[in-house]
């Protein structure tokens, strides 16, 4: 018994490193990326934004809206839990919540603005089954959008294929399940689909397309509020 | 259950996504704007408004410009032509501008005592204020490994003036400066400003998230004669409703309360809000009360309305947008 509880935080860390090759798989250390978002409502009618994303490290990123005309120029930053909007007619940077929605639709700002899973999560428990992993994951801290995750990994890929989020451990906030897995260059493959539905907005889906995903290593600087109404500027 | 999951997002993501990239590609030359036109009825007259404003990136160089014609009744149409700004931008963490800029400095939404050299706006629409001044800015932005500092930034601004340049910032003729320490200080936004003009002016604000969904800023600035203080707060629930609420001294000693309620997609309607704006000015005894919705179309279009009640005069507006 002894024995089993010294081996448990080895198996804890072991646990915690295939939440690691995910987020190596899903996001390099350094990269820019173009993402369309799309809303469906339940009639079928869609609204579309695209956004240029830059990640650094395991704790930065930064979007800046490429469409809608109305939304143009808008962006967002990310450092650790702290969020910001920037919109050019306010023009000062405003404080934001990961709970809210820049974009509206069933993506809010943490889906939106990504970390890495292991930057916000532990792994409490694996369940290897068969060509899959199911990955159950608790919040480092109450800031994080969701208390808990459900994560159905493909072993082959060693990416997600489903996430179920929860508030508490009975209560559902959405479903997220990832598609479509692509070859972006640079030996970035990972899925270029991510679809998201929620109990709380019957009839209602987000789906995410990754258009281009690719290296590019960036200066500390360009992640910070005094940078973020010039992001337009480092675009390619 | 692999299989099953392959199925079924397979399934519904079979070319039904198309995502032409290349039109979203980095080019030379880039514009936007937008067309506004609103209709404000009063008791006693009524007004119509449209404004033009387009917006182009040129290499390093930046432009805003809007046009406006207004009519009011019994008053033949005027026209106006802003340039809001016009300036050249290079560097990345090291930056200089040189030309016309708003650099609207501050934490406030509603009012900023340390916007020292900003232009006022209106509390209860101030989106719409975006004429800068003639200006030189050199700003020096550095990252830290930290956990204390995060970052920083250094603003240095001269604004030159005289009878005829910047000449609604001062007449005298003068460069005037101003500077900005900026730092993320354990996840708080904290500047120090400075202005030397026709009088020395230093200003503090601060903006920090106390909890998640909670976010409370400050400004504080003083000269040799008066002082300006702003405290504010914003709130925001899991359904999307968030409350903006400020109490603020102008400079000149009026002191005024804002606040605003804003309920994102009421009753299930997607890209809509209603709010409640409200803006009483405790000294002069005075309030704005406005009641509104807008929707966001999805070809471009944006429609606003409201209803306002006031100690001076009702009115009622319809505001249509088309951004391209």
């Amino acid at each position: 018994m002894k024995f089993l509880f010294l081996l448990l935080p080895i198996l804890l860390l072991a646990n915690n490193e295939i939440l690691q090759k995910v987020d190596k798989n899903l996001q390099p250390e350094s990269y820019q990326s173009l993402r369309k978002l799309i809303n469906i409502e339940p009639d079928g009618t869609k609204k579309e934004f695209v956004l240029y994303t830059i990640k650094k490290g395991s704790d930065r990123v930064a979007s800046l809206f490429l469409s809608p005309a109305s939304d143009k120029g808008r962006s967002t930053l990310r450092l650790g839990d702290n969020m910001w909007l920037f919109i050019p007619t306010v023009a000062k940077p405003l404080r934001i919540a990961s709970i809210q929605s820049v974009t509206g639709g069933v993506f809010n700002n943490s889906d939106i603005l990504r970390l890495d899973f292991s930057i916000e999560y532990d792994t409490k428990k694996v369940k290897d089954d068969k060509d899959i992993y199911i990955l159950n994951l608790e919040a480092k801290n109450d800031s994080v959008a969701y208390k808990f995750l459900e994560m159905t990994i493909d072993k082959k890929s060693m990416t997600p294929l489903k996430i179920d989020c929860y508030a508490s451990k009975e209560i559902l906030i959405k479903t997220i399940l990832y598609s479509n897995i692509k070859d972006f260059g640079d030996g970035i493959v990972r899925p270029s689909v991510i679809e998201t539905v929620s109990p709380l907005q019957k009839g209602y889906k987000s789906v995410m397309i990754f258009g281009k995903v690719s290296k590019r290593e960036f200066k500390d600087e360009i992640f910070t509020l005094e940078f973020l109404p010039k992001l337009n500027e480092i675009r390619e | 259950m692999k299989k099953w999951l392959i199925f079924l997002t397979s399934s519904l993501f079979a070319n039904e996504f198309d995502f032409d990239i290349d039109s979203f590609e980095k080019k030379t030359f880039e514009d936007s704007g937008y067309f506004r036109s609103d209709l404000t009825l009063r008791e006693n007259d009524s007004l119509i408004n449209s404004e033009l404003n387009y917006k182009f990136n040129f290499k390093e160089i930046n432009s805003d410009i809007s046009t406006f014609l207004k009519k009011e009744e019994s008053i033949k149409f005027e026209r106006d032509f802003i340039v809001n700004e016009f300036y050249a931008n290079f560097g990345e963490s090291t930056n200089l501008i040189i030309g016309k800029k708003a650099l609207k400095w501050g934490k406030g939404y509603a009012y900023n005592p340390i916007a020292f050299i900003d232009r006022e706006k209106d509390p209860l629409e101030p989106e719409l204020y975006k004429e800068g001044y003639i200006l030189t800015n050199l700003k020096y932005i550095k990252s830290y490994s930290n956990e204390i500092i995060k970052n920083s930034a250094f603003d240095l601004t001269i604004i030159p003036t005289d009878n005829n340049l910047n000449e609604d910032f001062s007449t005298k003729k003068s460069l005037n400066v101003a500077m900005k320490y900026y730092i993320l200080f354990y996840d708080t936004d904290i500047d120090f400003i400075f202005a030397n003009s026709d009088i020395k002016k230093y200003g503090i604000d601060i903006s920090k998230n106390i909890f998640e969904n909670l976010e409370f800023h400050l400004e504080y600035g003083v000269d040799k004669y008066s002082e300006s203080y702003l405290f504010g707060l914003k709130y925001i629930n899991e359904y999307d409703l968030s409350l903006t609420l400020e109490y603020y001294k102008k400079w000149d000693k009026n002191k005024i309360l804002f606040a605003k309620l804003n309920q994102k997609e009421p009753f299930e309607l997607i890209y809509s809000n209603i709010y409640l704006k409200y803006l009483k000015n405790d000294t002069k005894n005075r309030y704005r009360v406005q009641v509104g919705f807008n929707y966001d179309f999805k070809n471009g279009f944006n429609f606003d309305t409201y209803l306002q009640n006031s100690n001076i005069e009702d009115e009622i507006r319809v505001t249509l947008f088309y951004y391209f």
